[in-house]
């Protein structure tokens, strides 16, 4: 089942900055990763990811430098201490936002 | 569409070329990657490249995008900042110098008189040239700096030698001196960003560099080892050494790095240490002595500490608006070059004098916090050794205007007068204003 474009634009920011927790990553490896742990549900897109990247980058979320080790030039991202400090924030107020949907979702005497 | 139409569509939308550079090199290593998957899951090339151009998306929408975010920004506050100084240096060194005649005891009146008629058109002229260069730095790719710095620092070697033997003057080395010790923070920047990700050894090899200018400095002394430029220069090198670990640019912090950064202490510690067991040889241990004398609250005795008791008995001497007078015991010519701020608070009063230390204050202010958030580690680090740089050539200048910190040459940017003086420091502004401006348009590369 595709996922409404709105529903997903809006926590994409701290699923991107969660997978950098995890390690450096660049662009292709991210949208990889993403697809692997959502079981294919997020399947973004190169043209969405990179803006966001570097939007993110701007905001002194994530830096970003180059590596040659793998034989080609490859821009990895860094999660950096401000953007730590983001996904612990963020993570609390997805997890508010969750319970509070699945609260009015599951209301028993919501049913007409 | 193909790969070539994608690519010249996106980059279309993008306005800035250093941008559009970067962009296009992340781009075109996504679609490689994402091909090269495509081939292995057995499509022929063709088809595979195109399936990855289309899996990028809309490349105008993904352009525009990115024009939103990677555009050179003018650092406003830090210019205007900048620019008040500049104006308020010229017009007050103007003024200052117009009635410098009426009265004044000069020590070298010949030299006095020769000067007059030149030094605003001097003064004018240097600014302006920093003033020029300030812009051209503004348009300056930074990186090209750690690409040779290597042989930037080679070169700078060659200029400790090459003083020694071939600058006869005391007064010409001395400035030649001043300036030299004055750029090492630079280039030790440079270096730190050079030797980054390799952790302890990295810092070793840094201090290692560092060691061996002062030896090379010890070895081809010319005709002054060490001045109060070199204290300064230790302590921005310190400072930034330090910054960059807690920055992280030898690998995640932890106590073995900041250990290993502490090495750079050793040799002004060993020397205190030294002096406090009696083991340092008498002179030096008599110019020590002197030297914090300089710094105390009482008012050392001597004739060696006659200028620094006159500049403090003339605090409370200042008028609040006002006063029109200048020192006398200081020669008219260190009036405007290392003791513009005495002769601001002679001349002009405390308020002036104050709303001139609050504006050097808000310039050091918005250049560290510049320098500091910048996400190139590049630019954070050159940017912070030029407005550490600053912020402590700054604060060393006011404390020996009032009397606290002994007599030697200390150029700041904007209030000093002489041509040499003018650039360099316009280079260190330039620098401060080049990493803001450049903030979203240039990245780290590999070297």
């Amino acid at each position: 089942m595709a996922i409404d474009k709105n529903l997903v634009q809006g926590s994409m920011g701290l699923m991107i900055l969660r997978l950098l927790e995890e390690k450096d990553m660049y662009g292709y490896q991210m949208i990889e990763t993403l697809r692997s742990k959502s079981n294919n549900v997020f399947e973004l897109k190169a043209g969405t990811l990179y803006p966001l990247l570097h939007t993110l980058e701007n905001k002194g979320y994530l830096t970003a430098y180059e590596d040659t080790s793998s034989g080609k030039i490859r821009k990895y991202y860094h999660l950096t201490p401000s953007g730590k400090k983001q996904v612990k924030e963020k993570k609390q107020e997805w997890e508010l936002y969750q319970t509070a949907v699945t609260n009015v979702l599951n209301f028993a005497g919501g049913g007409i | 569409m193909t790969y070539e139409e994608y690519m010249r569509t996106l980059e279309e939308q993008v306005v800035n070329k250093r941008a559009k550079h970067f962009i296009r090199q992340e781009f075109e290593n996504h679609i490689e990657e994402q091909a090269m998957y495509y081939e292995t899951e057995g499509m022929d090339k063709e088809s595979a490249l195109k399936e990855a151009v289309r899996q990028m998306g809309d490349p105008v929408k993904t352009g525009q995008e990115l024009n939103k975010i990677h555009r050179p920004k003018f650092p406003v506050c830090l210019f205007a900042l900048a620019f008040t100084l500049t104006i308020s240096g010229i017009c007050m060194q103007g003024i200052i110098f117009s009635h410098g005649k009426t009265g004044q005891n000069f020590i070298n009146a010949h030299d006095t008189w020769i000067l007059l008629p030149n030094y605003l058109i001097n003064t004018i002229l240097y600014n302006s040239l920093g003033l020029i260069l300030i812009i051209g730095i503004l348009y300056f790719n930074y990186n090209y700096f750690v690409k040779y710095i290597l042989g930037l620092y080679g070169m700078y070697l060659c200029a400790i030698i090459a003083g020694h033997y071939l600058i006869r003057s005391y007064g010409i080395y001395w400035t030649y001196n001043y300036f030299l010790w004055m750029v090492y923070p630079l280039l030790f920047a440079g270096l730190l960003y050079r030797f980054r990700n390799r952790g302890i050894k990295g810092i070793f090899l840094c201090e290692c560099l560092t060691l061996l200018v002062f030896f090379v400095k010890i070895m081809f002394p010319g005709m002054a080892v060490f001045s109060g430029a070199t204290m300064e220069s230790w302590l921005v090198i310190t400072i930034i050494l330090f910054l960059a670990v807690y920055k992280e640019i030898f690998g995640t912090k932890n106590v073995k790095l900041f250990a290993a950064a502490s090495l750079i202490v050793i040799p002004p510690v060993s020397f205190f240490l030294l002096s406090l067991l009696g083991k340092f040889p008498v002179y030096y241990m008599k110019r020590l002595t002197a030297l914090l004398s300089f710094f105390s609250s009482a008012n050392p005795e001597g004739e060696a500490f006659y200028l620094i008791n006159h500049l403090r008995e003339n605090i409370s001497q200042y008028a609040f608006i006002g006063g029109h007078t200048l020192p006398d015991y200081i020669n008219f010519t260190e009036l405007y070059s290392n003791y513009m701020v005495t002769s601001v608070f002679s001349w002009f009063g405390i308020i002036p004098g104050l709303i001139i230390l609050t504006l050097f204050a808000l310039f050091c202010f918005h250049a560290l916090r510049t320098s500091l958030r910048q996400n190139n580690r590049l630019g954070m680090m050159l940017g912070s050794a030029c407005s550490i740089s600053i912020l402590v050539r700054i604060l060393a200048y006011v404390l020996s205007n009032f009397g606290f910190g002994p007599y030697t040459t200390i150029s700041i940017p904007f209030f000093t007068y002489g041509l040499l003086s003018s650039l360099i420091n316009a280079v260190f502004v330039g620098i401060i204003m080049c990493v803001y401006r450049n903030s979203s348009i240039l990245k780290e590369e590999c070297f």
